[in-house]
């Protein structure tokens, strides 16, 4: 062997050294991929917390427990529940600790890993990690104190472990609570659908009128409910109404009340259509109770402001009732029952 | 002994060495590095800033301050030959506050007090001919509140829950009283948001020596009464009845954005000086 040949060799075995060992086994430091159905987008990277066995555990556990509240009776679970594609079922949710109702419709959770551009409905929010710190301590949600919270945590000694697992070196405080939630939730994907196994070609199958439907989903809504994510994870206006108001902390405003522009008023994150079916009432403000409400807004209700969105017709789509039949039978084909079923998922 | 054996056993310890976890040890530091204090003073005018002291301002206005809250990100030192020494993990946050802060109902209290001073160190050895820095938190860290740098902090009433539907720190905080129709009635005067981090540029008029002698000092000065200019709190400021306190924040985007540009205005006189150990 020459010199370089050495110098090869050793240098192959010094990353061999300084790589983690090569262990089949999973332990809590085992990075936790999250899957990538090959009909989605590319994954976002999300380096700056990539989760972990030991962090997706822990934070799935967090997800389900109401100490997280002030008063110990909300969990996130309270308003995100897994049967129902993690919504709620309800327009607005005053389960918060302080009983109050809540100016918005509470979220979905499902394909968060690819939702890079904003969270809450006008998109305030940047990350996940940063997220969960809203309903954690908002009065009308959790309410919870951040500092109370971490220090009930370090005397759980269940807890204690698992976040010496998850975040070797790391305190039990807000920061790590954060991340833990945010690696759980990206771990969330829906992508087994009826739809899914047809369009992967898995052997599911459309019927005629459910394919149908397809072509007008394709006609009509990818333009902003796009790809098989379902969202652009864009901000639009849909015609709901000819006023937004600025009352308040201009909640009405939508998109605004972030960009501070007006040219986004009104306008709110487009919500994935995959499960939508389970996840009634819709809407950001959840005024809408069933599909067919849904439909027919876009087919004869829509109203024109400024800033309505230019792939809405005035008045709406005109849409004759069998079409809205065949868009009504598509969408039934995005239920996943293996998502709202899936254990991984359950505390 | 051949060449072989030798590049044989330097590998081999090389490689041990780039395996081993040496944080027991501290990072050699060059010949002739040294400490260094940032020291930002706070002005009225020509006078040094006061809380409780009665001031009127530029927009005739009687004004008494009870809080001056502010971050310094970024900290960067230029080179007389051009490059630039960025101080690692630098975030820091200065103050004036004037009670003690309940903090999240009282479950933590900040403490009164006076901090205009941060200390630097390990600033290599050189000729330094100026200093930037970031007023607020720059989008990085401002776009993740988890993430961990320097002095941040959420629990430090520089975020709170208004704030964090619309994810950033509150980079600046000015707060008291100011008389309106005779009555004294409180204002919070916040800045965040990408849009408005702002750097601040100084160049020295006499260089500041680093050698690791003498303990270097840079002094500048923020004009208070700059951060107001063109502001009259009663006109400018959202009132909100609840908290019957005058509000400049997110809520009032534009006259933030103005506030936050007033800041890189106040900051002036930028001193060195050379002081023992």
């Amino acid at each position: 062997m020459n010199r370089r040949g050495i110098f090869a060799g050793l240098i192959t075995l010094g990353m061999v050294a300084c790589s983690p060992p090569d262990d089949p086994v999973p332990t809590p430091e085992t990075p936790l991929l999250v899957r990538e159905p090959a009909n989605f987008p590319p994954l976002p990277s999300s380096s700056d917390n990539p989760a972990t066995t030991a962090g997706v555990k822990l934070g799935r556990q967090l997800f389900y427990d109401p100490q997280l509240s002030a008063n110990g009776k909300v969990s996130c679970a309270s308003c995100h529940d897994p049967a129902k594609a993690f919504s709620d079922g309800v327009r607005v949710s005053a389960l918060g600790v302080s009983g109050r109702p809540l100016l918005r419709h509470s979220p979905v959770l499902m394909n968060l890993a690819w939702a890079t551009n904003g969270l809450f409905w006008d998109g305030g929010s940047k990350n996940l990690e940063s997220q969960v710190l809203g309903p954690l301590t908002n009065r009308d949600e959790m309410g919870h104190d951040l500092v109370v919270l971490a220090n009930y945590l370090k005397t759980v000694p269940a807890y204690k472990t698992q976040f010496e697992q998850a975040f070797p070196g790391e305190a039990i405080h807000y920061a790590t609570i954060a991340k833990a939630l945010a690696q759980f939730q990206r771990t969330l994907v829906s992508a087994d659908s009826r739809y899914d196994q047809w369009v992967r070609k898995e052997g599911g199958v459309l019927s005629d009128e459910e394919q149908r439907g397809h072509q007008l989903y394709q006609q009509h809504c990818a333009g902003c409910h796009a790809t098989d994510l379902f969202t652009d994870n864009q901000y639009h206006n849909n015609g709901l109404d000819l006023v937004f108001s600025d009352e308040g902390d201009g909640e009405g405003l939508g998109r605004e009340r972030v960009k501070f522009d007006p040219a986004d008023r009104g306008k709110y994150r487009t919500p994935t259509l995959r499960n939508v079916a389970l996840t009634a009432p819709y809407m950001h403000d959840g005024r809408m109770d069933t599909l067919e409400d849904v439909l027919d807004h876009y087919s004869d209700r829509i109203k024109t402001s400024p800033t309505l969105d230019a792939r809405l017709p005035a008045g709406g789509f005109r849409l004759a009732t069998t079409d809205k039949k065949a868009l009504l039978a598509f969408l039934n084909t995005l239920t996943d029952p293996q998502f709202v079923t899936n254990r991984a998922y359950r505390p | 002994m051949n060449f072989r054996s030798l590049s044989l056993i330097v590998s081999v310890a090389v490689l041990f060495m780039a395996c081993t976890n040496d944080s027991s040890t501290t990072t050699p530091e060059p010949a002739g590095s040294g400490a260094v204090d940032l020291k930002i003073e706070a002005l009225y005018g020509s006078a040094a800033f006061e809380l409780g002291k009665a001031y009127t301002t530029a927009g005739n206005e009687k004004v008494t301050f009870d809080q001056l809250r502010f971050w310094v990100s970024k900290v960067e030192l230029t080179k007389k030959d051009g490059s630039v020494y960025e101080v690692p993990n630098s975030y820091y946050l200065m103050q004036y506050l004037g009670k003690d802060e309940a903090i999240q109902d009282g479950t933590f209290t900040l403490t009164a007090g006076k901090r205009e001073v941060v200390n630097l160190t390990g600033v290599p050895a050189g000729e330094y001919t100026g200093v930037k820095f970031g007023i607020g938190v720059d989008p990085k860290y401002n776009d993740n509140l988890t993430l961990a740098a320097g002095e941040l902090n959420i629990l430090q009433n520089m975020t709170n829950v208004s704030w964090m539907w619309h994810t950033s720190y509150i980079f600046t905080k000015l707060g008291g009283t100011v008389d309106v129709a005779g009555a004294a009635s409180p204002f919070l005067l916040e800045t965040g948001t990408n849009v408005n981090y702002k750097t601040i540029s100084q160049t020295f008029a006499t260089p500041l020596v680093v050698d690791g002698s003498m303990k270097g000092q840079m002094t500048l000065q923020a004009d208070v009464a700059k951060v107001l200019d063109g502001i009259v709190i009663a006109r400018d400021a959202k009132l909100n009845t609840t908290d019957k306190t005058y509000h400049i924040n997110a809520g009032t985007a534009s006259m933030m954005s103005k506030l936050a540009g007033n800041y890189p205005v106040s900051f002036v006189n930028a001193k060195t000086a050379r002081i023992s150990q």
